[in-house]
């Protein structure tokens, strides 16, 4: 895992294991390396619109996408199959949790490549039912998986305080 | 209280406009009340204010104006849901109405009200009942009209105006976040 901070030796990423069996998710902070997060410059993107369901732009996922599928196979501790995509929020982009929308399945794990103050939206919100069970705030270089087996989730509209786009790749692993 | 006379002597052109408007029937009428509107606006701000937010909006809202604590705004429920108001709109709309729910909004700095199409068992006339400071375009705030994926229709807030639309499968709308104004309305829907 070249591309990854070395600091995330098998010590610290069994700590983050434990984490996430007990809690149900982990965010790992300052996860690539500078090398690796310039693979997501010159990213072509393509915008997804349902009006009841979501407004996102898509782009295909840059080669470290293989780092992840590692990384989340340690963290899980199984061999995992991964589905990813890179998503672009712009303001007055959003997610909402639409009538036909199904609670989610083994694992989703997100890299934020942009900060952003909650106060403009463009956060990630999983929803256990009405209850908001954990909140993802875009935080630049941040990894952050969750178990999300029978959540639902959404994303948060990105208002025009934003002043830049919500910049995250967002994967799916199913244990094989 | 009462509707401005110069619509109540035109329902059957109301009644046309209204079915022949596109993107769903609708109607925007502006100027609609005699001047004691005034006192309702002032009245509503004095209600208490719930801030509402979840994945489809984000605004401020009252309880069922019922139940209004201001005699102004709980006087204007009254004369809303009279039979002289519903019998208008449904000769307007060509649709029974027999009763009505209210709520007054406040929308404020990045505030909106995301896609959605309102239907809901019993609601048939959704309405609007603009009560704050006139809106340009670079205000947001717009009740913007959907057909199919795209926005056919912005309707910026203007004080004194009543919206009404059809409610049914085709009625996907939203409100347009709102940049640093805030947008004050009353509105809810009639029940058939």
């Amino acid at each position: 895992m070249a591309d990854l901070n070395p600091a995330y030796d098998d010590e610290t990423i069994a700590l983050a294991k434990a984490h996430l069996k007990r809690e149900g998710s982990v965010q790992l902070n300052e996860i690539l390396s500078h090398k690796a997060l310039r693979s997501f410059q010159n990213l072509k993107w393509k915008h997804s619109y349902y009006p009841l369901k979501f407004s996102l732009h898509y782009s295909k996922p840059p080669r470290v996408w293989k780092e992840f599928q590692t990384l989340v196979s340690k963290l899980i501790g199984r061999k995992v199959q991964c589905g990813m995509w890179c998503i672009a929020m712009l303001p007055g982009d959003y997610s909402v949790l639409y009538d036909s929308l199904k609670p989610g399945k083994g694992f989703i794990f997100m890299f934020d490549l942009t900060s952003l103050e909650e106060s403009c939206g463009g956060y990630t919100v999983f929803m256990k039912g009405d209850e908001e069970v954990v909140r993802i705030v875009p935080k630049s270089n941040s990894f952050t998986i969750v178990n999300q087996s029978g959540l639902k989730v959404f994303h948060k509209y990105l208002n025009h305080r934003a002043r830049h786009p919500r910049i995250f790749l967002c994967g799916v692993a199913l244990a094989k | 209280m009462c509707i401005n006379p110069i619509y109540l002597k035109r329902t059957a052109g109301l009644k046309k406009q209204f079915s022949a408007n596109k993107p769903y029937p609708h109607l925007v009428l502006g100027n609609f009340f005699t001047k004691e509107i005034d006192k309702v606006a002032e009245g509503l701000l004095k209600e208490d204010f719930h801030e509402q937010n979840s994945d489809l909006f984000q605004f401020q809202q009252t309880d069922d104006c019922k139940n209004a604590k201001n005699a102004n705004l709980k006087a204007f429920y009254k004369y809303f849901s009279s039979k002289e108001v519903l019998n208008f709109i449904s000769s307007i709309t060509g649709i029974k109405l027999k009763s009505i729910d209210m709520s007054c909004f406040i929308y404020d700095d990045t505030d909106y009200l995301l896609p959605h199409d309102d239907r809901l068992s019993g609601r048939k006339i959704a309405y609007v009942i603009q009560l704050g400071d006139n809106f340009t375009e670079n205000d947001g705030g717009a009740l913007q009209l959907f057909k199919g994926k795209e926005i056919v229709k912005s309707i910026p807030p203007r004080y004194n105006t009543l919206t009404i639309f059809k409610v049914s499968p085709k009625s996907l709308h939203q409100v347009q976040e709102v940049i640093d104004k805030r947008r004050i309305s009353l509105a809810g829907w009639f029940h058939g």
